[in-house]
């Protein structure tokens, strides 16, 4: 297979807390702690994982709205956390990225039309009359309708806000787009909505899709490739078919099971994790997740696990798997 | 059969805005039984909320009033109760939990004041018993270090300990009826499958009845016995959980369960409802779920269809017309 | 808690610091030579230069900074030109008049400002809120010297109901101990002359307080607003408990911060800026003292009053910084 879209390698973010009188750095929290995965074009690659565990500021450094503490992002071969400014422009129009919150990441002030038109104007795309065209153009193709551009955000309803957020990300012809908890906010009817019309576009414009989500049936559904991620690391991560039905880590097998089936006859064994997710700034030594593994060793609470790929070729951190 | 303990008949909330009126819950029907698990499930807007605050007497009013209806805890109609009875009633027949456990809790006061607060009020236990009955709550609800959390403040619990703590205080003083508005909605998953295993615990060992509001099918099918399905402000579909997954005879209820993306199964495509959730009074007319249905019919326009079914109700001319 | 309020005292010393400078660089902020401006044009140059050398004036600038900083630093505020009088001595009374009526309109505004704000919140849109809120506005915009004129006129003059001015009768002398006569009066058992004073008191404190009074309502309804509309107000709701308590106990204590910020800066200005209220009621206290220093062109005395009135402001900020833990457990002291 040809090279990946973009190869994220030992990507870290630490934040400093500061404290005492002198201000100096009392403990360090781990937001996001070494995590690596590649995505191909045309592909979705799902990450799933609980509040806290560092999924969104994965996204966010990959759009560097947050500058990684260590690592490297390749898109396109190029590494895009040492470009000049005018390579990195580029690299902005290619990579566009989708909200949870359709409603705070839309200007209340702003109609639709500019606010979809915006992104052009940034980009230098186009003289006013094709800017405007590709508007309702672009409108219609998210399911809404060209006099829609007229309008302000507070006149639609969540799910056609989301769909605005998506026309504002394709106005630049992206190739990779990062979508943030894009439905999670959204009720079931309209989120299978916004789901079909994401898969959809994907295929008309062979779109590639980091798609970032807690909710697991939704990340099943849409994504090639998945991987779950715990307290700032990527614990498993391999095609959604196998993942799902034989997952390997212990965390993703509790994550899988704690889904509630919407199926009264279904009543799967539950493993109920105890306790919470420790604080990042505290990480357990050794694996992160031992001290709430069903079945941790001796050594997990020594060693940390490395990443290791199955015959299969998915990859988990687990000391069961040495 | 046990008895009824709670029945909500031909309740009807609306808000009074600058709009004029507008109907929130429109004529509901439904009853919970002593030490069931009822689910009242639905999208945003559908009413969940109001009802359960209509029950409450917590309606934010004005503009939120109750115009039509009855609400019967144990035969006393407590739709238009004095405050001074609902009082006595809130907190200690009936109590409630909150979607947001991080915001439901007085952030200035210990989690052990406000632990004791509904005891103190209800039953007027002497402070020494109150610490023990406090400690024996927080066990109850599976958190470790009770004695310790007792003097602890809020910011320092996480958001499932949180909800750990707000459903130890509805069940302070051991109510008949505990309403839960979406209880684990703000959780993460592994902490949501605590939650709902704990609610049941506590209805199988109190025999508490829940009231369990919520929009997620997923937790509706693996907690509750009987499901009601609202939609814009009305009752669609009232039964049997097992009953309405497997065999939902409203198109709505169909199309919720069919839209969810499964987690055993990849499908090509999601079945979609089409549209969205029609503001509420907007439709003057005819079955309000008329212009997303698939099975739409002529005078689903017109006439709007009634609730019928024995233990299997169903709002819907198709279901009608097959009886 | 302890090292927090370690490091916020350290954070005083610069703040203190700067302040002695600014207070010192006032005298020599005067254009001209001091001594000429203290003594008049008429001064011989002999005497100039004998208060030249008394005042220090002929040393380099830092020196005399230096030398200035010793003498407060040892309790040397220096002395008065008007009257030769130690300025350390004279000003402990003068502060204590003040003390002792701003902490009396202080009580005013916080009790009737707060139960004001509560109330006004509690019964959103009532016609309280609406009469309290337009009273509040009133109280904010009125000068205090036109305030305090019609007091006088009202309650003086027409109604002959309270003294209109001083701090207590020009024929008794309060014996002073603490030189804060409420305590003064009760410590000598002197229960005629406490009433006395409490009459006295009672016109000045009320203008005095109209200001701080309208503002800490105004602060009151709109952070009271906000909780109630809070979901642990509705938590306490569906426990059953009054209305009442839920407003004065659980909502208040959530409301209190920005009020205890409002009292903080209020308490500050009235210490300090009391100079109208002081002058119109004949009140001896400091500010009238500077207002009389002013008059006199008594730079000395400006000086130490204008240093002893910002060292208060910034100990009560001070110490409402430290209050604000006891009300938000959430504030974390690093």
């Amino acid at each position: 297979m040809s090279e990946p879209l973009l190869k994220v390698e030992n990507l870290k973010k630490y934040y400093p807390i500061k404290g005492g009188i002198f201000g100096k750095v009392s403990e360090t929290v781990r937001a996001v702690d070494g995590v690596s995965f590649t995505v191909n074009e045309g592909e979705t690659l799902g990450i799933v994982g609980e509040s806290g565990c560092g999924k969104s500021t994965t996204g966010r450094m990959i759009m560097r709205l947050i500058e990684p503490t260590e690592g490297s992002i390749q898109f396109e071969g190029k590494d895009i956390l040492n470009i000049s400014k005018s390579e990195m422009r580029k690299v902005r129009k290619d990579v566009q990225m989708i909200f949870q919150d359709p409603y705070a990441s839309l200007n209340p002030r702003q109609t639709v039309g500019s606010i979809i038109e915006e992104p052009m104007i940034v980009h230098g795309l186009g003289d006013r009359k094709e800017r405007r065209e590709r508007v309702e153009e672009l409108l219609e193709l998210v399911g809404l309708s060209a006099y829609h551009a007229k309008r302000y955000p507070h006149q639609f309803s969540g799910g056609q806000r989301q769909r605005i957020g998506i026309a504002r990300a394709l106005a630049v012809r992206p190739k990779l787009i990062i979508a943030d908890e894009p439905v999670s906010a959204l009720d079931v009817s309209v989120q299978s909505q916004v789901l079909n019309l994401l898969q959809d576009l994907q295929k008309k414009f062979n779109l590639t899709y980091i798609f970032i989500a807690h909710d697991l049936s939704v990340v099943r559904h849409i994504s090639n490739r998945v991987g779950v991620m715990y307290l700032g690391k990527i614990v498993e991560i391999s095609d959604s078919e196998s993942l799902y039905d034989n997952p390997k880590h212990p965390y993703t097998k509790a994550l899988l099971s704690a889904v509630p089936i919407p199926d009264p006859d279904k009543t799967a064994d539950r493993i109920i994790l105890s306790g919470d997710v420790p604080s990042p700034a505290h990480p357990p030594a050794g694996c992160a997740f031992h001290d709430r593994c069903p079945v941790a060793m001796d050594i997990c609470s020594k060693e940390k696990p490395v990443m290791k790929e199955m015959e299969d070729g998915r990859l988990v951190s687990c000391h069961l798997y040495d | 059969m046990s008895e009824t303990i709670l029945e909500v008949k031909g309740l009807k909330t609306s808000f009074f805005t600058d709009d004029g009126e507008v109907p929130a819950v429109d004529g509901i029907n439904f009853s919970v039984n002593e030490g069931e698990i009822l689910g009242i499930v639905g999208e945003s807007g559908c009413g969940k909320s109001v009802t359960s605050l209509s029950i409450m007497g917590l309606l934010p009013s004005p503009p939120g009033k109750i115009v039509g209806g009855q609400i019967l805890y144990k035969g006393e109609d407590i739709s238009h109760a004095k405050e001074s009875r609902m009082r006595k009633l809130r907190g200690n027949d009936i109590a409630m939990i909150f979607q947001e456990p991080m915001t439901s809790l007085n952030p200035v006061f210990t989690i052990g004041e406000q632990l004791t607060e509904a005891i103190r009020l209800h039953n007027h236990l002497p402070k020494k018993e109150l610490e023990s009955r406090a400690e024996e709550l927080l066990k109850m609800v599976g958190l470790p270090r009770a004695r310790e959390l007792l003097k602890e403040y809020p910011h320092e619990l996480s958001g499932g300990m949180r909800q750990r703590v707000m459903i130890a205080i509805a069940m302070s003083c051991d109510p008949k009826v505990l309403i839960a508005d979406e209880p684990t909605t703000a959780l993460d998953v592994t902490i949501q499958a605590q939650i709902l295993d704990l609610m049941a615990k506590l209805n199988r060992e109190t025999h508490t009845a829940i009231i369990l509001i919520t929009h997620d099918l997923g937790v509706v099918a693996q907690v509750c016995k009987r499901v009601v399905v609202m939609y814009a402000g009305k009752v669609v579909e009232e039964g049997d959980v097992r009953d309405i997954f497997n065999h939902p005879s409203h198109p709505y209820t169909e199309g919720l369960i069919r839209s969810i993306p499964d987690l055993y199964s990849k499908k090509e495509k999601l079945y979609t409802i089409k549209g969205s959730v029609p503001k509420p009074g907007s439709i003057k007319q005819g079955c309000l779920f008329a212009p997303r249905c698939d099975y739409v019919m002529d005078k689903c326009w017109t006439n709007a269809p009634e609730l019928v079914g024995d233990s299997h109700k169903s709002r819907c001319f198709l279901h009608q017309e097959q009886a | 808690m302890l090292s927090y309020s370690v490091k916020r005292l350290l954070m005083l010393v610069p703040v203190l610091l700067g302040m002695t400078i600014i207070v010192f660089a006032i005298i020599h902020a005067i254009p001209g030579n001091p001594a000429l401006t203290i003594l008049g044009t008429k001064a011989t140059p002999e005497a100039i230069h004998n208060l030249n050398q008394s005042l220090g004036l002929d040393q380099p600038l830092y020196v005399q900074y230096f030398t200035y900083l010793k003498n407060i630093l040892s309790g040397h505020l220096g002395t008065s030109i008007q009257d030769n009088t130690s300025i350390a001595s004279e000003i402990w009374p003068h502060l204590a008049a003040t003390i002792e009526l701003s902490f009396v309109a202080m009580v005013i505004a916080v009790v009737v400002g707060i139960n004001a704000g509560i109330i006004s919140a509690w019964k959103q849109n009532s016609v309280f809120d609406y009469a309290a809120m337009i009273i509040a506005l009133i109280g904010v915009s009125m000068p205090i010297f036109w305030l305090g004129l019609l007091e006088q006129w009202a309650f003086s003059v027409k109604l002959n109901w309270l003294p209109s001015i001083g701090r207590t009768d020009i024929i008794t002398t309060v014996q002073p101990i603490t030189n804060l006569y409420l305590i003064d009066t009760l410590l000598e058992g002197q229960f005629a002359q406490f009433w006395m004073v409490v009459r006295h008191l009672i016109l000045p404190a009320i203008a005095l307080a109209t200001i701080p009074t309208a503002i800490i309502a105004r602060m009151t309804r709109s952070s009271m607003l906000e909780v109630l509309k809070s979901d642990y107000i509705r938590t306490a709701k569906a426990k059953g408990e009054h209305m009442f308590w839920i407003v004065y106990k659980y909502a208040l204590k959530n409301a209190f911060i920005p009020i205890l910020t409002v009292i903080g800066l209020q308490t500050g200005l009235l210490l300090g800026g009391a100079i109208l209220t002081e002058t119109i009621f004949g009140w001896p206290g400091i500010g009238l003292y500077v207002y009389n220093a002013i008059q006199y062109r008594d730079y000395p005395v400006i000086q130490s009053g204008i240093l002893v009135i910002s060292f208060i402001f910034v100990m009560v900020n001070f110490i409402t910084d430290l209050l604000y833990g006891l009300f938000d457990p959430r504030i974390k002291y690093r």
